[in-house]
């Protein structure tokens, strides 16, 4: 009977273990992962626009490293930093919506920056998200 | 002399018709459902909004991997190649009220019925909400905010109830009752608008 006890309560600390680690797990990043295209942002925004069909099977949910020359900066509703990479698109470009809150202060409109994040697909802008800056 | 006074009154009333189009490309969403075991949230904030006050217009778009999961672990499984969105990776909304006139350089509170449907995943959705909108007063921008719920149809929780059972073992017995889902998804949608000529 003891023993049966035992496991129960054995059982019972598990899955509280278990319950605790998923509530807990960080959420998505593409800090670790390796970036499956690496192209400009007027590259990526011309493929997008001529064929958005085959652009959304190649890119979305994928992890992708974008060069590009800052022509915004702006601050989402959660405070985190945007960039707009031009695309020689008049006010349409890339969309960068940086991972941390922390301000990207160094960076400047006209800097060429490196960025890399997971690509969400197309609206006004290619939309990239959880996006972490490789250079400056 | 005449045309010089047209041209004039033509770029006035162009001035005044474009300064109440609005737009933002960071506007946020944010979605919620609960069950029995946990409130399931979630928020995306890359959502394309554009109003024009004029025409009484309101439309916004928004990708399906811009949500980001309150739940770490529901967020790693989103964001993860399994879910594929590419065939419909877009929602959007399009919306009408009665057109208002807003004083943008003064502060003021002005609410709305918005009546509109939203296209998700291939399938449509009337709603009606009511908006609240906020000019600041600085001449360039205004707040716009709304909450409204959406019932989940019954063909779809059919539709889940069948994915469960022949994902899960039958021994578990699992459907959307017995981990008490509710069909209400409520919805909260927080914009900044601001002034623009384009398009």
């Amino acid at each position: 009977m003891k023993k049966l006890l035992y496991f129960l309560l054995a059982l019972i600390a598990i899955c509280l273990i278990g319950y605790a680690i998923v509530i807990n797990l960080p959420k998505a990043s593409s800090k670790n992962k390796d970036a499956e295209y690496t192209l400009t942002s007027i590259d990526l925004f011309s493929e997008f626009s001529n064929q958005e069909q085959a652009a959304n099977k190649k890119y979305i949910g994928k992890t992708v490293e974008v060069s590009g020359k800052v022509m915004e900066i702006d601050q989402d509703k959660q405070e985190s930093t945007v960039f707009y990479l031009s695309a020689n698109a008049g006010y349409k470009g890339v969309l960068c919506t940086m991972e941390n809150n922390k301000k990207n202060s160094k960076v400047k409109i006209g800097d060429v920056v490196k960025i890399k994040g997971q690509c969400a697909g197309l609206l006004q802008d290619v939309v990239i998200n959880k996006c972490v800056l490789i250079s400056e | 002399m005449k045309n010089y006074l047209l041209l004039l009154f033509l770029f006035t009333l162009f001035q005044n018709i474009s300064a109440q189009t609005m737009f933002s490309r960071t506007g946020h969403i944010n979605v919620s459902s609960e069950n029995r075991i946990k409130k399931v949230e979630a928020d995306n904030y890359q959502l394309y909004c554009s109003a024009d006050l004029t025409n009484g217009e309101l439309n916004f778009e928004g990708l399906l991997k811009s949500f980001e999961f309150k739940l770490g672990a529901a967020d790693r499984i989103f964001n993860s190649s399994k879910v594929n969105v590419n065939e419909y990776p877009k929602f959007n909304y399009e919306g009408t009220f009665k057109p208002i006139n807003i004083d943008l350089n003064n502060y003021g509170e002005y609410q709305i019925e918005v009546d509109g449907i939203l296209y998700m995943w291939g399938m449509t959705r009337k709603t009606k909400a009511t908006a609240t909108i906020t000019a600041v007063g600085d001449g360039k921008q205004i707040f716009a905010y709304t909450a409204f719920v959406m019932k989940i149809e019954e063909e779809s929780m059919e539709m889940a109830n069948r994915l469960m059972k022949q994902k899960l073992p039958s021994a578990l017995s699992i459907n959307t009752e017995t981990l008490g889902i509710s069909r209400d998804i409520n919805v909260n949608l927080d914009v900044t608008l601001k002034k623009t000529n384009i398009d």
